[in-house]
């Protein structure tokens, strides 16, 4: 099962195998203050073949700010798809997730959502968060 | 089709590791909350750095 793309959003939800994304596409969070609370709704459209996304997987969530180093805990959680009856032969199967991730960022600079699968890393989300007094400054 | 169309999404809390699901009613009072915060925030898209990522 791979990552076919991940995406960070000012909002979004999934709902019949879609995902609804409002302000889709940031990549610079500019918090009046730091360190603040940031509020990452990630959406992930996973990819494979159907005998393989109807098996139990184990994707995890990791933060990593500028120099690597992991911020606050990982979230893991567990995940199986339906099988889907319509789907075409030879097709691969689709699943979108929408993840809400929660972190407090200390300092500005780049930070990155890392999203593994059975401990493997399959794609990796950048983002920067940036002091809004700053950038008015 | 029968598709399922309650919304979902999975919360992440990093300074725990707790993870929580949330579906239907909690989700559309959890939305507004979540849009009032990004418009707190101001966000942008500017760019991306270099990707490690094998092309596919």
């Amino acid at each position: 099962m791979r990552v076919d793309w991940a995406t960070l959003a000012r909002y979004a939800e999934s709902s019949g195998g879609l995902a609804t994304l409002v302000g889709a596409g940031i990549d610079t969070y500019y918090p009046p203050d730091l360190p603040a609370p940031i509020v990452l709704p990630l959406t992930v459209q996973l990819r494979g073949g159907q005998d393989e996304m109807v098996q139990p997987h184990q994707i995890s969530f990791r933060i990593l700010d500028a120099d690597l180093e992991q911020v606050g805990e990982e979230g893991t959680l567990g995940f199986q798809s339906d099988p889907n009856p319509n789907i075409e032969e030879g097709w691969e199967a689709g699943v979108l997730l929408t993840v809400v991730s929660q972190f407090v960022a200390e300092n500005e600079g780049p930070y990155s959502i890392e999203i593994a699968i059975a401990g493997e890393h399959k794609k990796s989300v950048p983002f920067r968060v940036l002091s809004a007094a700053d950038e008015a400054g | 089709m029968g598709a399922d169309i309650e919304p979902h999404l999975i919360l992440i809390d990093h300074t725990t590791g707790e993870t929580a699901i949330l579906e239907g009613r909690p989700v559309e009072e959890l939305a507004s909350t979540l849009v009032e915060q990004a418009r707190a925030i101001q966000t942008a898209a500017v760019g991306i750095p270099p990707s490690d990522d094998e092309p596919e």
